[in-house]
C-alpha cells in the first residue's frame, strides 16, 4: 500500500454519555472508493462529520497527508479538500440552483479551472444548468441529490465524502446516481461513502467497512463474493 | 387634505429611518441568531461623535462617525463571540447587560443633560410644494435610506460575501462544510450594521439634535418591535416591519388627538406581546423558518 491520502487513527466521539465512535481507525488510499455501512447508529455520519470538523474528538486523529485535521473548523476542512454531501443532501430550497452550486466554490483551493471544472460538472448532471435559475426546493428529490453532489465537486475536493446519497430515491434514480458516480471515480476523486444499501455499496466500492456500535467490525474486499450470512451478523451481532 | 399628504410625507421619512436600523439589528441577528440590544448604543456613540467632533467639517464628522459605530460594533462582535454557542436567554441577557453598561458610561462623560449636536441643522429648513411644506432632512432621510436599503440588497443578492450571509442566515452549518468563513460572514454583518447605525445617527441627529445617552436606545426600541412584526428570521420583512413602525408611529401621532399620544408607546409593545404570541414568526412569514446557530 501506497501513502494513504486520509488517515483516521483510534478516533473516539463521545456525545454526552454516549459514545458514538470507539477506537477507530481507517485509511482511504488515493483514488480508492470505499463504502462505509452499517445500522441505524452505527456511528458513520458522526464519523463523516468528525473527518469534516463538525463534531470534536475526544482523542484520536484525523491525518489529510501529513496535515492534522482534529481542532480545524469545518470551514478550513473543506477549504484544504474534504467535500461532503451531507445526509438529507441540505440544500437551500429558497436559493436558485445556480447560487447553490456557487456556494460550493467557497470551498475551492485555487482559484483558476473554474470554467473546466463547472462544464464537467454540468455534462454530469445537466439539470443543474438547465435548471439553473429556479429554486432549488422545486427539484425533484433526486434532482436534489444531484445538485448537492455537484455542489459538493465544484468545490474540486480531492476526497469526496457521501452520507446515504441513495436515501430515498426510487431504484431507476440510484442506478444514474451510481453511474455518475463511477465518473467522479474515473477522475481520481477518493471517495468515502455511507450508504444503506450495502449489496450494492460492496459491489460498487474498492473495499466496504461494516459499522456497529462506533466501531468497524468487518471489512469487505470489493471483489470477493459476499456472504449474506456473514454481513447479517456483522450487521446485527451474532 | 394636505395635512394627510404630510403625515404621509413625514411618515415614510421616519419610516425609512426605523426601516435601516432593522436592518442593522437583522444583518447581525441572520448569521449569529442574537438580538442585539446594544444596537441602540452604537447609534448613541456615532451621535456624540458628531457631538465631539463639532468644530471639524462635515466630511470629516461623517466619517468619523462612521469609523467609531463600526469600530464599536466589531468591538462587539468580538464580545459576543462565545455568544455563538450561548442560549438565546444568555445572549439576551448579554446584549441587554452591554447596552446598559454603555448607556451609563455615557451618563458618566457627558451627564444626562443631553448637549447639543449641530449636525446640518440648515437641513431642517422647509420647501413647499403645492401648499405641502417638505423639510429637506425628510427628502434627504428618504433618498438616503432608499439609497442604502437599495445598497444592501444589492450587496445581499448579487455579492459572493452576500450569498454567503444569507447562506449562513438559513443554514450555518451547512455553510460551513461548504467552505464559508462563519468568522468572516459575522464580522461583516457587524461592519454593516455599525455603518447603518451610524447612517441612522446622522439622520437623527438633524431632527432630534440633543444627545443624550438613550440617543439610540429610543430608535432601537420601536425599531426592534419592527423587526418582531416582520419577523426575525426574513430580513426583507424585518425591514418592512421597521419601515411600517416608523411610518405608524407618525400617522398615529399626527391623527390621534393629543392626549392620546401618550398611550402610543404602550400600544405598540402590546402590539408586540400580542403578535410574538400569536405569530411568533412574524407576520408576513408564511411557514416557520428554521435556522440553526453554530
Ligand atoms: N449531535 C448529536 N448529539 C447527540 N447524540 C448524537 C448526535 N449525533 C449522533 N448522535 C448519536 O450517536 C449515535 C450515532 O449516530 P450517527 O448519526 O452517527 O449514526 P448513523 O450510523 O449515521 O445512523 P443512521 O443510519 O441512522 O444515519 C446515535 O446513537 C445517535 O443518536
Ligand atoms: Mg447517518
Amino acid at each position: 500500500m501506497g501513502e494513504a491520502v486520509l488517515q483516521v487513527g483510534e478516533l473516539d466521539v463521545w456525545f454526552g454519555p454516549l459514545q458514538a465512535v470507539r477506537k477507530l481507525s481507517f485509511a482511504l488510499q488515493p483514488g480508492e472508493v470505499v463504502g462505509l455501512v452499517g445500522p441505524n447508529g452505527a456511528g458513520k455520519s458522526t464519523t463523516l462529520l468528525t473527518i469534516m470538523g463538525m463534531n470534536q474528538p475526544t482523542s484520536g486523529s484525523v491525518r489529510l497527508g501529513d496535515r492534522e485535521l482534529v481542532g480545524l473548523s469545518p470551514e478550513t476542512i473543506a477549504q484544504l479538500g474534504i467535500a461532503l454531501v451531507p445526509e438529507g443532501r441540505r440544500i437551500y430550497a429558497e436559493f436558485t440552483v445556480a447560487e447553490n452550486l456557487r456556494l460550493g466554490t467557497f470551498g475551492r483551493r485555487q482559484a483558476d479551472g473554474l470554467e473546466a471544472d463547472l462544464a464537467w460538472v454540468n455534462s454530469l448532471f445537466p439539470i443543474v444548468d438547465e435548471f439553473r435559475d429556479r429554486p432549488a426546493g422545486q427539484l425533484s428529490g433526486g434532482q436534489q441529490q444531484q445538485l448537492a453532489i455537484a455542489r459538493a465537486l465544484i468545490a474540486r475536493p480531492q476526497i469526496l465524502l457521501l452520507d446515504e446519497p441513495s436515501l430515498g430515491l426510487a431504484p431507476t434514480i440510484v442506478d444514474g446516481l451510481f453511474d455518475a458516480l463511477a465518473e467522479i471515480r474515473k477522475r481520481g476523486v477518493t471517495i468515502l461513502m455511507v450508504e444503506q444499501r450495502a449489496q450494492l455499496t460492496a459491489e460498487f466500492a474498492d473495499r466496504s467497512l461494516v459499522m456497529r456500535g462506533g466501531e468497524i467490525v468487518l471489512t469487505l474486499a470489493g471483489d470477493e463474493p459476499l456472504d449474506p450470512a456473514q454481513i447479517a451478523s456483522a450487521y446485527f451481532g451474532a | 387634505m394636505t395635512d394627510l399628504i404630510q403625515s404621509l410625507v413625514d411618515g415614510v421619512a421616519l419610516g425609512s429611518l426605523y426601516a435601516l436600523a432593522a436592518l442593522g439589528i437583522g444583518l447581525v441577528f441572520g448569521v449569529m441568531r442574537l438580538i442585539n440590544f446594544a444596537y441602540g448604543e452604537v447609534i448613541t456613540a456615532a451621535a456624540y461623535t458628531l457631538l465631539l467632533t463639532k468644530d471639524l467639517n462635515v466630511g470629516l464628522r461623517i466619517l468619523l462617525a462612521v469609523a467609531v459605530a463600526v469600530a464599536l460594533s466589531l468591538v462587539m462582535e468580538f464580545v459576543f463571540r462565545p455568544l455563538r454557542v450561548a442560549t438565546p436567554a444568555t445572549m439576551l441577557i448579554t446584549t441587554f447587560a452591554v447596552s446598559f453598561l454603555l448607556q451609563n458610561v455615557a451618563v458618566l462623560w457627558f451627564g444626562t443633560q443631553g448637549e447639543s449636536i449641530g449636525f446640518l441643522s440648515d437641513l431642517n429648513r422647509a420647501f413647499e410644494i403645492g401648499g405641502i411644506r417638505i423639510r429637506w432632512i425628510t427628502l434627504v432621510s428618504i433618498l438616503v435610506g432608499g439609497a442604502f436599503l437599495a445598497a444592501i440588497a444589492y450587496l445581499l443578492d448579487r455579492t459572493d460575501i452576500g450569498l454567503q450571509m444569507r447562506a449562513a442566515a438559513s443554514d450555518f452549518t451547512t455553510a460551513r462544510l461548504l467552505g464559508v468563513r462563519a468568522t468572516r460572514v459575522i464580522i461583516f454583518a457587524f461592519i454593516l450594521s455599525g455603518v447603518l447605525a451610524a447612517v441612522v445617527a446622522m439622520m437623527l441627529a438633524v431632527q432630534r439634535p440633543l444627545a443624550t445617552p438613550t440617543f439610540g436606545f429610543f430608535v432601537v426600541i420601536p425599531a426592534l418591535v419592527g423587526v418582531v412584526v416582520g419577523g426575525l428570521d426574513r430580513l426583507l420583512s424585518a425591514t418592512i416591519g421597521g419601515f411600517v413602525i416608523g411610518f405608524a408611529t407618525v400617522m398615529l401621532s399626527d391623527l390621534l388627538p393629543s392626549q392620546s399620544r401618550v398611550f402610543l408607546n404602550s400600544v405598540l409593545f402590546g402590539l408586540v406581546i400580542v403578535v410574538l404570541l400569536v405569530k411568533p414568526n412574524g407576520l408576513f412569514l408564511r411557514g416557520a423558518a428554521t435556522a440553526e446557530r453554530l
